[in-house]
């Protein structure tokens, strides 16, 4: 029985394995440390189940069957040739682990498999199915960038504070970790984006040499514009200091000539390395540090093979750059000493990883009460208090979300569910308490309860239907840009919100207003509902509740005695 | 006309803590630290490594109880309290039966008045930055001055006041700062 690390990429998959305490790539792919992350369909039916993977899939003249970077689909519903994500990243996994098996002899049962450090809980899910799909155990998911940290610092064994700079072909990452005198891995804080890599690099490209050519981008199909990605991304690669490199493109009975230049290359990339920075600033200010107090940058991740990148990335921290291993098989050496830790109970490696992105609650208005903040250090537990915003009101709905913007529709929707059967009472009575637990794995599990009833709800996170391409933008990149809009959002909700609260206040006491005053009042009130539902207004709506509030101010101790010898409130005694 | 903030859930908070109440836990004995404002921050985080490596459930079986991945969780939120200036101090001043106050005394209020005032008038970006680095050198100073001031819980109270309004109004300043660009 083995147990093995595997870096299932976007790009590309490595599988890694102990050998006399050393980690170890299995090449299952002609002998290729990676296996494209590649699966063709062609040949694939109820009968024969025959699908191609890796080389030999990218090696197909046909494309229309292929399925590439699926992992960037991993937690949404779409489906593929009839198969969802997680049956395709099943296929993917199936095939390294049948393969590595044959080449190591031995069973492989049990395996450490990494992710990104911002994916989802609903896509760790995910990851997490497709394993067991493919027959494997899964003993833990970890963040990829903190797997790179074990690796290198196996290797290092220096007590110190490292920044892991992790640009993939699909994914960024950026990570600073604490490494202690005796193994401890502790996470400071972790930042990235699930839809920045290579890929926009290679696109970039590919679109600047068909307008070269004045080819029309719409008139040529998925197949054959993948055929130029796989041509541009070979050029980009052998693209070195100081060479022009071309190469043929085939097309409609056509030869077109492709190049790339290294000055090229370098200002393209430019724009995607200064967003890797703006995300790396931010974890930098998050865990309170600057540049100069980190003691080096490991790199990872394909894209570092890249001379501009790793140029941009020394100048900008200076300091010491470490990627004296592979950076495409770092990941998964991690993962494969971290399975072995766990598999021995041998915690010479342990590891303190935080929550990626902040966890929380929709509630009155559409915002967002954030329950764990990002960076929190896990496994975790935050308890809430609520109670009902409406009096007999015998049901909680809640719907929780993942992000960092204010507003609940801004952020990713993970789960929803209800507490029922609440007895119905005046607003405020019933206690719901919530309870957000974070195990190890950075899955999230909810808890309601109602205090006074016992009556409970417990839900484990399972992915939610309908998530859309536009949900899965990336959040964090997004609060940034975002931050201008989502006052004017929050502003506006808070207006309204106070505007119901008064209109059905001054609605009730109407009647005891003297006459000019009601009379004032009442159009005020008309106004305001008029302007209620036009998101622009909130400084409007708020001057006319200001507005009415002078009115009422003139005669307000008169109408509260009033109203308290109708109808006597119960001041609550504030708890000690 | 699109209005998609309806009031679909209904729900108001009405309190926060953690596992148990807040107040019912000690976090400076979890590790084994007197109640003191004054902590050594590396020998905490050292204490706290050593006691993840006893707790965490990566140190057990698959049979690991509820109560040994409590002891994680505890240590966790518990550390982050304590790293935290801010948080240390309403957790130390919780365990005198004590809060931070909204009304503080007018020096106090003045100081804070006058930063506001400050801020408003500043234009370029540069006295932006010098600003902001103004505050965090203030508030560095303040958490200096918590750590011989414990002993005057009134004293305590009104800095911890002032740190925690010159936290969120730093927040403030700088999320102005990198929306303005």
């Amino acid at each position: 029985m083995l147990t093995v690390g595997i870096d299932l990429g976007t790009t590309a998959t490595v599988i890694a394995v102990m050998r006399d305490g050393k980690p170890q790539t299995v090449c299952v792919d002609s002998g290729k440390k990676t296996t494209p992350s590649v699966v063709n369909y062609s040949e694939y039916n109820t009968e024969t189940n025959k699908i191609t993977i890796g080389r030999n899939a990218l090696s197909k003249v046909d494309y229309s069957n292929t399925i590439f970077s699926i992992k960037r689909s991993m937690g949404s519903n779409k489906k593929f040739f009839h198969r969802t994500p997680e049956e395709i990243s099943a296929d993917i996994l199936s095939f390294v682990k049948q393969v590595a098996e044959q080449k190591l002899s031995d069973v492989i049962n049990t395996a450490v498999i990494t992710v990104p450090a911002h994916f989802s809980d609903v896509q760790r899910i995910a990851t997490k199915r497709a394993a067991s799909l493919a027959g494997i155990k899964v003993l833990r998911l970890i963040n990829e960038p903190t797997a790179a940290a074990i690796a290198f610092g196996l290797e290092k064994k220096v007590a110190g504070i490292y920044a892991v700079y992790d640009f993939g072909g699909g994914t960024f990452d950026f990570s600073i970790l604490r490494l202690s005198q005796d193994g401890i891995f502790q996470v400071l804080a972790t930042g990235g984006d699930n839809y920045l890599g290579g890929d926009d690099i290679d696109n970039e490209i590919l679109e600047y040499n068909f307008k070269k050519h004045n080819i029309d981008i719409s008139s040529i199909d998925a197949s054959e514009k993948l055929q130029g990605k796989l041509l541009v991304k070979t050029m980009k690669e052998l693209c070195g200091s100081n060479e022009l490199i071309q190469k043929e493109f085939f097309w409609k009975n056509n030869v077109y000539l492709f190049e790339i230049s290294p000055e090229m290359l370098s200002n393209i990339s430019k724009k995607y390395i200064d967003r890797t920075f703006k995300i790396a600033d931010q974890v930098f200010s998050d865990a309170k540090l600057d540049y100069r107090s980190i003691d080096g940058v490991l790199l990872v991740g394909g894209m570092t093979k890249m001379p501009t990148v790793k140029k941009a990335v020394k100048d900008r921290f200076g300091g010491r750059i470490f990627d004296d291993i592979d950076p495409e098989e770092v990941v998964a050496f991690g993962a494969a000493i971290q399975a072995n830790a766990i598999i021995n109970k041998n915690t010479d490696a342990l590891l303190i990883d935080v929550v990626p992105l902040t966890l929380g609650i929709e509630t009155l208005g559409g915002g967002v009460d954030k329950i764990i903040h990002r960076n929190t250090p896990i496994p975790t537990i935050q308890t809430r208090e609520y109670t009902t915003y409406k009096d007999n009101q015998t049901g909680i709905k809640f719907h929780v979300v993942q992000g960092e913007r204010t507003m609940a529709s801004d952020c990713r929707s993970i789960a929803n569910f209800e507490l029922t059967g609440i007895p119905p009472t005046m607003r405020g009575i019933p206690r719901i308490e919530v309870t957000f637990s974070i195990d190890v794995n950075g899955l999230l599990n909810v808890k309601a309860y109602e205090k006074n009833t016992n009556i409970e709800q417990n839900i484990i996170v399972e992915p939610s239907s309908g998530l859309t391409e536009e949900q899965m933008i990336s959040m964090l990149q997004n609060a940034m840009n975002n931050l201008e809009e989502d006052k004017k959002k929050s502003a506006y909700v808070s207006a309204k919100i106070s505007a119901e609260r008064q209109i059905s206040f001054w609605e009730n006491i109407l009647e005891d207003i003297p006459y000019p005053e009601k009379r004032e009042i009442e159009d005020n009130i008309i106004y305001l509902k008029q302007i209620l539902v036009d998101e622009t207004k909130s400084s409007d709506i708020i001057n006319t509740i200001n507005k009415i509030d002078d009115i009422v101010g003139r005669f307000l101790d008169d109408i509260i005695s009033l109203r308290l010898s109708r109808n006597p409130i119960k001041i609550k005694e504030k708890k000690k | 006309m699109k209005n998609i903030y309806l009031i679909s859930v209904d729900i108001v908070l009405t309190r926060k803590y953690h596992e148990k109440d807040m107040s019912e836990k000690n976090y400076f004995s979890i590790f084994n630290l007197p109640v003191s404002y004054n902590i050594d921050e590396s020998k905490l985080t050292d204490t706290y490594f050593r006691l993840q490596r006893q707790w965490h459930p990566d140190s057990f079986s698959e049979n690991s109880t509820e109560a040994d991945k409590t002891t994680s969780v505890d240590l966790n939120i518990a550390y982050k309290i304590l790293m935290n200036p801010i948080d240390r101090a309403e957790h130390f001043l919780e365990l005198q039966g004590e809060s931070i106050i909204d009304t503080l005394p007018t020096n106090i209020a003045e100081e804070m008045f006058e930063l506001r005032q400050k801020y408003a008038l500043l234009s370029s970006d540069i006295e932006k930055l010098q600003f902001v680095d103004y505050i965090k050198r203030r508030m560095t100073e303040i958490i200096f001055s918590l750590r011989i001031l414990e002993a005057d819980i009134k004293k305590f109270k009104d800095q911890a006041g002032l740190l925690r309004f010159l936290n969120s109004f730093l927040e403030k300043v700088e999320s102005n700062a990198y929306s303005g660009n």
